[in-house]
């Protein structure tokens, strides 16, 4: 288990290094991509809930500690992880590709949302409207993540998680 | 006891969960803290660094945009300072021309300069005042140091004038000191001397003398300081002499147009007061 996680954890440390220094500049609205959740999400849907949790903490962590807003960052990465746990896929289901995809494609959708709920419950960088930060930049950020999930699935990971 | 921590921790998400939460609440409760806000200065510090590297990059890479956009920024900025200098020259030569206490220029229209043809022999300065401005054709044009020229052609916003440094120009001088008269004109050659015709060799004409515009000059105002005598020659019956012109015709930028002479209908002589089979000597002078 620890030997399967290593490789994971680099990753997720690159993409949080990405994230912060490169597709955070991508915003649009105010809203960017975000690379970091659509991992999490992953992670949740594939390998489980608690894992998806520890790696939102860890991310938070490393995006609070360059950000300088830790504890936000991790509370809502872990809130992530735990959200998107709930569309967990076990290794020993026989759900198909698409199955899977989809379960993917709902966990990116609703660790967005709830990820961006909690940040903007405590946060408002942008000094916009409570009810505009919670549904037009929560639904945008569903949108740009699931857009991000579903060039990630198409292009890589569909084939290599179904084997 | 382990053995119902790991049970909680494998079979219980939300207690993890709540660890996870708690820890972050703690956080964000104790985040000002003197040692949390070190670690994070310290990793700002590096994330600033890195930030800056990576602007540092996407700013060479757009140099050529920027460049571009310096680029139009100076040649505004040059533009404006062309426009700003032209100003400025047009507003110490305007002020120049009022310098002079003695001269009355009221009643005279202001013009400046716009475009001028010279040549070995002929000179034309073009002004920019027109009919808008009540010009009009045979109207004396001249500085407060002297005489310039005549108005020859007038368009609604333009005119020309035929500089006395023409070789078509002729007006009737007359000495300030001894009252000799004759006739200045100017055979091409240098811009700062023209000559003095039929000025008998009998005239007490001295080098030095500054002539002056007579008053019987159908366009030019009686008084109007045309040169200086540099050079005397006498000749069979008159003298041939060379004046430095009062109007230095190289810096010429600003220029007065005299109001319209009143009498311009210069009375005609009838042809049989002069005596016949004589030829007068005194050409048609303006």
């Amino acid at each position: 288990m620890r030997q399967s996680l290593l490789p994971l954890v680099i990753v997720l440390l690159v993409v949080s290094v990405l994230q912060i220094f490169g597709m955070s500049r991508l915003s649009l609205f105010g809203v960017s991509p975000d690379m970091v959740t659509v991992m999490l999400s992953l992670m949740s849907v594939y390998i489980g809930q608690r894992t998806g949790m520890a790696f939102g903490f860890a991310a938070g962590l490393i995006a609070g500690l360059f950000s300088g807003n830790l504890g936000v960052n991790l509370l809502f990465r872990t809130i992530e992880g735990f959200t998107a746990g709930y569309f967990h896929v076990p290794e020993e289901s026989h759900a198909t590709k698409s199955q899977k995809s989809r379960m993917l494609y709902l966990a990116i959708v609703m660790a967005s949302f709830a990820g961006n709920l909690v940040f903007n419950l405590i946060e408002n960088p942008l000094g916009q409207e409570l009810l505009v930060r919670i549904f037009a930049n929560g639904a945008l950020a569903c949108v740009l993540n699931l857009l991000l999930g579903v060039i990630v699935n198409r292009l890589y990971l569909r084939k290599t998680l179904s084997e | 006891m382990q053995k119902f921590l790991s049970f909680l921790v494998r079979h219980n998400a939300y207690l993890l969960l709540l660890l996870y939460c708690g820890i972050a609440l703690l956080v964000i409760r104790f985040e000002q803290d003197d040692v949390v806000s070190k670690i994070r200065g310290s990793f700002t510090e590096v994330g600033a660094s890195v930030n800056e590297q990576i602007v540092s990059y996407g700013y060479l890479l757009n140099l050529r945009k920027e460049n571009e956009r310096l680029m139009l920024l100076n040649t505004e900025l040059l533009s404006k300072c062309l426009r700003n200098e032209r100003m400025l020259r047009d507003s110490k030569a305007r002020s120049a021309l009022f310098a002079d206490s003695s001269f009355d220029a009221s009643g005279y229209v202001v013009a400046r300069v716009i475009d001028r043809k010279f040549s070995a022999r002929e000179n034309i300065l073009m002004i920019d005042a027109g009919k808008n401005r009540g010009i009009r054709p045979d109207m004396a044009v001249l500085t407060p140091k002297g005489l310039v020229g005549r108005v020859v052609y007038v368009t609604e916003r333009h005119a020309a004038v035929m500089p006395v440094i023409h070789t078509d120009f002729k007006v009737s001088v007359i000495s300030s000191a001894s009252s000799a008269m004759g006739i200045l004109a100017w055979n091409g050659g240098a811009e700062h001397l023209a000559s003095i015709e039929h000025m008998p060799i009998s005239s007490p004409l001295k080098r030095g003398e500054e002539m002056l515009t007579t008053d019987f000059s159908t366009f030019a105002p009686g008084g109007i300081p045309v040169g200086r005598v540099v050079r005397i020659r006498p000749d069979k019956l008159f003298y041939n002499i060379d004046i430095r012109l009062a109007v230095d015709f190289s810096t010429l930028s600003y220029v007065l147009v005299a109001p319209v002479k009143r009498d311009q209908e210069k009375p005609v002589l009838p042809d049989n007061i002069m005596p016949q089979g004589e030829p007068s000597t005194i050409n048609p002078v303006n």
